[in-house]
């Protein structure tokens, strides 16, 4: 890839796709892989640096009901029943105590064995 | 008995984490300092419906309670319970569809900087809310 991947980017979801659990952490973004019943296929380590969850713990678990219940809504878990996603949010999620304003994008294609949770810090301060 | 190690401060963590009630702690214009990830999936919805970023939970609450800050400003001691598991109806209408709930909802005032607010659905316990109890 010649340009650098950009959270926004169209064709994250192709690149995501290709990537082995480890190479997600070449991602400049926090990236959740999940299976498509919402348990959690890979971890990055970067998403790991912030909440203190290792990729060990979080792998095998429902996403959205043991490792992120702040998510756990009709903004965020609920929208992945759709069969396509592509949706970005402003949203706060808790990282021991502390709220943190992040961006997120929710991703899910009928062609993937997978769904995404992308998480942004950077986006806001 | 299991004997837990960790700090005491620590071994709160899994306490206030899994509590099935919003918990957060606030500066007195309802800035969050502190809060768990019952009280981020509860608001978040509210603040979106709103359109609030959500970072202040006041801002939020007043959005569905409009007398709730000038009920805090008329509280005048430094510290005491200022609201006690009172219910509210939340109707808002958000992108991700309508929020009807019913909202329990406890202030309490640590100091004159500091609330502590803890908030919760109720919508499904079993017992009906008290027609006496809502607001409308």
């Amino acid at each position: 890839m010649n340009q650098p991947l950009t959270f926004s980017d169209l064709t994250v979801l192709d690149w995501l796709e290709v990537r082995t659990a480890e190479q997600l952490d070449d991602a400049p973004f926090g990236v959740v892989r999940m299976s498509r019943d919402g348990k959690v296929v890979a971890y990055c380590k970067s998403e790991s640096h912030f909440t203190g969850i290792s990729p060990d713990y979080a792998v095998g678990k429902y996403y959205f009901s043991q490792i992120a219940p702040c998510a756990n809504n009709v903004m965020v878990a609920a929208k992945y029943a759709q069969p396509e996603l592509d949706e970005e949010l402003d949203y706060i999620l808790t990282y021991v105590c502390d709220p943190v304003k992040v961006r997120l994008r929710l991703l899910k294609s009928p062609g993937s064995r997978y769904q995404y949770f992308l998480v942004n810090r950077k986006h806001i301060d | 008995m299991l004997t837990d190690t960790n700090p005491p401060q620590q071994r709160l963590l899994p306490l206030f984490h899994h509590a099935p009630m919003g918990m957060a702690e606030t500066d007195a214009q309802g800035a969050i300092l502190q809060v768990n990830p019952k009280a981020v999936q509860l608001m978040m919805p509210m603040a979106a419906g709103l359109g609030l970023p959500g970072d202040n939970l006041l801002d939020t609450l007043a959005g569905v309670v409009p007398s709730i800050r000038q009920t805090i400003a008329d509280f005048e001691p430094d510290s005491g319970l200022i609201i006690e598991q009172e219910l509210y109806p939340v109707r808002l209408a958000t992108g991700a569809g309508p929020l009807d709930f019913y909202l329990s909802l406890t202030i309490e005032k640590v100091s004159p900087g500091s609330l502590l607010i803890f908030f919760s659905d109720v919508t499904s316990l079993p017992t009906r809310p008290d027609p006496f109890r809502q607001h409308p």
